[in-house]
């Protein structure tokens, strides 16, 4: 299942598991739950750049660009 | 390195050409174009950073120190990578030399793939099934409380396997990227990803039938 996910299966494994998914209904559940883990990972990235560490870069490239002079 | 077991980087032309010409802004020391790598990576990169030092400060100066790098080192970027799998990894270079932590690389084999957990006889049928509750939870994946949870499973996973979900699940890289960025092997990467994701599932159906 994990190859399958990375869609890293050789297709004939590929078609072979699909087969299976439709007739097992618990291998179809545990291969849903861990699509829900997936997204809920997805989730979890909620957070927004801190505007002060945005200026504090923004310092660094203009620091830069003066001492070691891009164009 | 180990990098060339994986399948190379595909990405959709028009991103390519986007990347492209970012670079030549860049280059060309357009500061907007900055602005706009921060505005994408800064987050992954400290958050990739934190998994190989100890502290939030260090993990800041790590990224700092890399956004430095790039810039030194744009002029000799050659695109053989992604423009983020190349900062990404000056990341991972840099978190590593700053010498907080060794970097990890479990040698695995392919037959561990399928976590041992019981549930499974000897010849491969359900021992116990499963219950039923992707269903339920599938429309309240972004709920806070899940993804709180969810925030300090990962944070307590090993190592490698959190960075390869952070990286993977939290941050949208491919699996070739993160071969890349993190130089394991394809089949190393799904291995931690699986065990990462299984532990994620366990944790999110004690929550559901709690």
């Amino acid at each position: 299942m994990a190859a399958y996910l990375d869609h890293a299966l050789p297709s004939l494994d590929r078609q072979r598991l699909q087969a299976h998914l439709d007739q097992c209904p618990h291998c179809a559940e545990h291969l849903k739950q861990l699509e829900v883990a997936i997204l809920v990972a997805g989730a979890v990235r909620a957070d927004d750049l801190d505007p002060r560490a945005r200026a504090d870069l923004m310092e660094v490239y203009r620091r830069w660009r003066d001492e070691e002079g891009a164009p | 390195v180990s990098a060339s077991a994986c399948p190379p980087e595909a990405g959709p032309r028009a991103t390519q050409r986007s990347e492209q010409e970012l670079i030549g802004r860049l280059r060309a020391g357009d500061e907007s174009a900055f602005a706009e790598l921060v505005e994408t990576h800064h987050q992954a990169m400290v958050r990739l950073a934190l998994m190989h030092v100890r502290s939030r400060a260090v993990a800041e100066e790590v990224v700092q120190d890399s956004w430095l790098g790039l810039l030194r080192g744009i002029d000799r970027f050659e695109g053989r990578s992604s423009l983020r799998t190349w900062l990404f990894r000056i990341v991972v270079n840099r978190a590593i030399s700053t010498g907080i932590r060794e970097n990890e690389h479990l040698p695995v084999a392919g037959h561990e793939l399928e976590s041992k957990d019981g549930r499974f006889s000897q010849d491969g049928w359900w021992v116990t099934p499963p219950t039923h509750w992707a269903d339920e939870v599938v429309d309240r994946v972004a709920a806070p409380a899940l993804t709180a949870r969810v925030r300090e499973v990962i944070a307590e996973l090993p190592p490698l396997q959190q960075r390869v979900v952070t990286l993977r699940d939290v941050d949208g890289l491919s699996p070739a990227e993160v071969c890349a960025v993190l130089d394991i092997t394809e089949v190393n990467q799904r291995v931690q990803l699986h065990r990462a994701r299984q532990r994620i599932r366990s944790v999110l159906e004690q929550e559901v039938l709690s």
